[in-house]
């Protein structure tokens, strides 16, 4: 009787077993293709005029801090899947809402500087001022220049100068060379006698009442302004963008009248690879209202293309003054830390809780790196796409911030125009830890073996690959590599494996042939795995060549680390 | 039946297998990342309906990254569209510009909204204050006040305060203020430490007097004051039928037949250490304060009155944890063969002294409390209290001990701003019960 007992668990168990492993492999992904992995993602097709649709912040601060986390359970039963839109290289194609730009191509530093600007920023002369809002977080104008651009004129709070409008101009480089759409953004001084007045110029208070703009206003909006001793202002001026602004995308779900928006948001990598970007440049106020979607005309086609605006809230920044020492450690409301306080009594009293004044630059604000733990790191709210990122979407984003030089990080600092050199390199000095501590945490969580290269040389292929984990730890110590290649349908047919000390494999005439005759369908015909790990390391990078005997050509069609 | 029951988790294995398969053998759509383009085979399937979706479909500069036909579909529980209702009630309330509005009226220089109530047991109410602090003359301070509740209760007073120094009311002041107010449900359980709950009982107050005081600041935290007030008692039956009318069940206390009209100088002296009155983490505070009461006219009532009130504010390494202590005590002694009015008498058992109990559950000719807070910050903005309260009213020193003292416990939160406690909310928990306290401001 006990025995049957016993064959009756056992069988249980080996059935739930073989159910798992089979339930898993049935869902297991499209690894490679032998077409050319997809580049664009070609959501631009012409779509019907959108209805606008916009979130202020209160929308956004209820629904993400308390609506969205009851939604989800308090993602106690979070489900994280992978990421819809990566290709076979598990990179994410270009599309209307990210161009790859630094992590496929390294920038010149001139592009860098010019990020996304067209024009050098309001021209030279008389500026129409146009639209005065006394609302929002910072007072500001519309301007019109002798070219008939129009630029919002944003400006620092007052005994802060320097600090929000450098935020906003740095930030914007840095998220444009990453591959984010935004706005053209750039640091102007005038003074108050450059600026006219059009007599048809309204102003909207506090309450949201609209008027007739005055040269009071005027002067009133400049006395919460920041200015230099000169007399002289600066602002921050952005350029109005091109098209029509349909109102704000979201981080979850998608946008019912854009037929283009088939892809969940909270499931776009680059959407949720933007929570390490803006780890990385401390972009606390991410969210809906500091999201732009505009209808725009590009080659005939009308379509939505999506941008993130408005940095003033990044570095050391909180618009309006300096960040709080809680910024980036704790959402606004922090159930979670509120939680912890609670169950301790108060004597769970976290670092970021003092009183201290962290401010070194005023220029600057409250920008640390000695503190920074990006695996920590929070946002004003929680952000469902954020919490999506796995090791993966990580690892993409780590590796484009990587890709980030020295050089490169300076060039877009001087695009903030600090006065003070030392105020200058201080930031420049923070946002390098930055990058190193998000590049040291999140590709040790993979192989960091990638950045695959072929070569044809007279005895076969070169597979060149990279090893970023040692290349940023910058690590001398010599590093053995195993590496297996097998075939691709039937990964235990072995056709090569070995040891070598250099990030380089030789695949000889003889092993193409092998690779050759690999494979059972047209579909996997001459495709190969590649395995190659560390020694003593248990990640590995995987990639599929495929070998065209036809044409002697080894290429890569897939690969994920 | 036993070995079909058995059998029931092969059956189910067997089935998840065939499901496993089943599902394997489905998946010809992934639902995971990185599916393949579109190949020529299933594009040759496709129908081809129009030119231009054909183009779309060959064209591969023009293919997406996924197959839209395996998206899920947004599901409208945990992945609200655009538009819905609630978004849009929200962004239509943040359009409105209310929170705007309301800030603006909260810090006009005339208008002064009040929240909340007018003492223990008045219950939630609105009110309006006046003052002319627009007004040219720093020294010259004039102010009204309307203060209603729920429960009918109402608070009405009108008063100046001037500086004769014109020193900006720093170091001088004279105040002038007369006043009005209806407690229309004042509960009442007996005299002594020894009170009956099932004594309860309400009757209905009715006041009006003024009060002239003047203030001298010598030092930043000191104050001295000396001051006449007069008031006007009335007492009737209590509003709430659902108790028994105080002047019906004790018929023979002092004061509950004609009220008391009384005259009374007064002298203070405060010390004042805190470092924030709003949101106090450090420093000490302690009043003192000494009335003479004499009755107007034919009544029969005389007697001194002592309150002091003394608290210590410790904080526990840092700021965000503090230990509150407070001491409070009433005294009353009369003058001769003369009575106090059962309304003048010392009280305990409200929101500030004894959080366990109902309002003025014990009255005496004295009382003594102690008020112990271990106030933490939760997260900025909200802090959590733990707290215990003791005390007990007493007619002569004797009778004080420890056997007689009422001890309350509980905790809270509290919702603070920059620069004060903006709500509170606490359990209160004694041998007669548990009571859930709202009040605006932190208890000391």
């Amino acid at each position: 009787m006990r025995l049957n007992r016993w064959l009756e668990a056992a069988v249980f168990a080996s059935c739930l077993a073989v159910s798992c492993a089979y339930t898993t492999l049935a869902q297991r992904p499209h690894l490679y293709s032998k077409h050319e992995p997809i580049r664009l993602d070609f959501d631009m097709e012409t779509i019907k005029k959108p209805a606008t649709y916009e979130t202020g912040y209160l929308y956004d601060f209820t629904n993400n801090t308390f609506f969205k986390p009851f939604q989800n359970g308090f993602g106690i039963a979070r489900q994280t899947r992978e990421a819809y839109n990566v290709n076979t290289l598990d990179e994410v194609p270009d599309s209307s809402w990210f161009t790859n730009r630094n992590g496929v191509r390294t920038m010149s530093v001139e592009e860098i500087k010019r990020g996304p600007n067209e024009t050098d920023g309001p021209a030279l002369g008389p500026l129409t001022v146009v639209k005065g809002k006394s609302n929002g977080i910072t007072p500001g104008f519309q301007v019109k220049d002798s070219r008939g651009d129009i630029y919002l004129l944003k400006f620092d709070p007052v005994g802060y100068l320097e600090m929000s409008s450098g935020a906003e101009a740095i930030s914007t480089r840095l998220f444009y060379a990453i591959g984010y759409h935004v706005p053209q953004n750039t640091i102007f001084r005038f003074r108050r006698d450059q600026l006219k007045l059009d007599p048809k110029a309204t102003f909207t208070d506090g309450l949201g009442q609209k008027r007739q703009l005055t040269e009071a206003d005027v002067d009133a909006i400049l006395k919460l302004a920041a200015s230099y001793p000169n007399g002289e202002y600066r602002a921050l001026a952005s350029k109005f963008l091109k098209g029509k602004p349909v109102g704000n995308f979201t981080f979850a779900g998608t946008r019912e009248d854009d037929p283009n928006d088939i892809i969940p948001h909270e499931h776009r990598r680059d959407l949720r690879g933007l929570r390490l970007f803006s780890a990385w440049l401390n972009h606390n106020d991410i969210r809906n209202g500091n999201n732009l979607d505009m209808f725009v005309k590009e080659d005939g086609r009308e379509f939505i293309r999506h941008y993130l605006i408005d940095f003033g809230s990044t570095l050391g920044s909180d618009t309006a003054f300096p960040n709080g020492n809680d910024v980036g450690f704790a959402h606004q409301v922090d159930f979670k830390e509120a939680g912890k306080s609670l169950i301790t009594f108060g004597l769970y009293q976290p670092h970021w809780r003092s009183d201290e004044n962290r401010v070194q630059f005023t220029s600057v604000g409250n920008f640390d790196s000695d503190k920074f733990k990006p695996q920590q790191w929070k946002s004003n709210f929680p952000i469902e796409a954020f919490q999506n990122m796995t090791d993966r979407d990580a690892y993409w984003a780590a590796k484009i911030i990587s890709s980030f030089s020295n050089q490169q990080i300076r060039a877009a600092v001087e695009t903030g125009e600090l006065s003070d050199p030392k105020a200058a390199e201080y930031l420049i000095q923070q946002l390098v830890k930055r990058r190193d501590a998000i590049v040291r945490e999140y590709i040790s969580r993979r192989s960091g073996l990638d950045e695959v290269q072929l070569q044809q040389v007279t005895n076969g292929w070169i597979v060149n690959f990279n090893d970023l984990k040692m290349q940023f730890a910058r690590n001398d110590d010599e590093t053995m590599y195993e590496y297996q290649v097998s075939d691709a349908e039937t990964p235990n047919r072995i056709l090569a494996s070995g040891k070598v000390d250099d990030t380089q494999l030789t695949f000889s005439t003889v092993l193409l042939q092998q690779m050759a005759a690999c494979g059972n369908t047209e579909a996997n015909r001459g495709v190969a795995q590649l395995k190659i790990k560390r020694t003593g390391e248990k990640k590995e990078m995987l990639a599929w060549l495929f070998y065209d005997q036809s044409r002697n050509e080894l290429r890569l069609v897939g690969q994920l680390n | 039946m036993i070995t079909r029951l058995r059998k029931t988790p092969v059956i189910l294995c067997a089935l998840l297998c065939w499901l496993a398969m089943t599902t394997q053998a489905q998946s010809s759509a992934p639902i995971e990342v990185k599916p393949e383009p579109i190949s020529q085979e299933n594009q040759q399937e496709q129908k081809k309906t129009t030119q231009d979706s054909e183009t779309k479909k060959t064209d591969p500069q023009r293919q997406r990254i996924v197959d839209p036909a395996t998206m899920p579909k947004p599901d409208p529980k945990t992945n609200k569209p655009p538009g819905s209702t609630l978004d849009r009630g929200i962004t239509r309330f943040e359009n409105s510009k209310a929170l705007e509005k309301l800030k603006v009226y909260f810090s006009h220089p005339i208008v002064h909204p009040r929240f909340g109530g007018i003492g223990d047991g008045s219950g939630f109410g609105l009110g309006v204050e006046f003052t002319n602090n627009v007004s040219k003359s720093p020294n010259l301070k004039l102010s009204a006040l309307l203060h209603g509740t729920f429960r009918r209760y109402l608070l009405t007073s009108a008063g100046i305060s001037v500086d004769p120094t014109r020193g900006g009311r720093e170091r001088f002041q004279l105040d002038f203020t007369g006043r009005y107010q209806l407690r229309p449900r004042e509960q009442f359980y007996g005299l002594g430490p020894d009170s009956l709950r099932s004594n309860r009982s309400n009757y209905n107050l009715q006041e009006r007097g003024f009060n002239f005081a003047s203030v001298f600041k010598p030092t930043k935290s000191l104050r001295l004051g000396a001051g006449l007030d007069f008031s006007s008692t009335r007492i009737f039956d209590g509003t709430d039928n659902r108790f028994a009318k105080t002047p019906k069940l004790f018929p023979a206390l002092p004061g509950i037949a004609r009220g008391a009209s009384l005259l009374s100088p007064q002298i203070f002296i405060e010390f004042d250490q805190r470092n924030d009155k709003g949101n106090t983490t450090k420093g000490v505070y302690a009043n003192l304060m000494a009335s003479s009461n004499d009755s107007v006219g034919k009544d029969d009532f005389g007697f001194v009155n002592l309150k002091l009130d003394a608290r210590g504010y410790l904080p526990l390494g840092t700021p965000r944890r503090v230990l509150a202590a407070r001491l409070i005590g009433n005294f009353n002694n009369e003058k001769g063969g003369s009575h106090i009015p059962f309304f003048r008498l010392a009280r305990l058992g409200d929101a500030q002294t004894l959080r366990g109990y109902r309002p003025f559950r014990f009255y005496g000719r004295n009382a003594l409390a102690a008020n112990l807070e271990y106030r933490f910050e939760l997260i900025p903005g909200i802090g959590a209290l733990a707290f215990t309260d003791v005390g007990q009213v007493f007619d002569r020193r004797a009778q004080l001990s420890a056997q007689g003292l009422h001890a309350t416990w509980g905790g809270g939160v509290e919702f603070k701003s920059k620069k004060s406690t903006m709500f509170r909310i606490l359990v209160g928990k004694s041998g007669e019960g548990t009571r859930l306290i709202f009040g605006f401001g932190q208890t000391f």
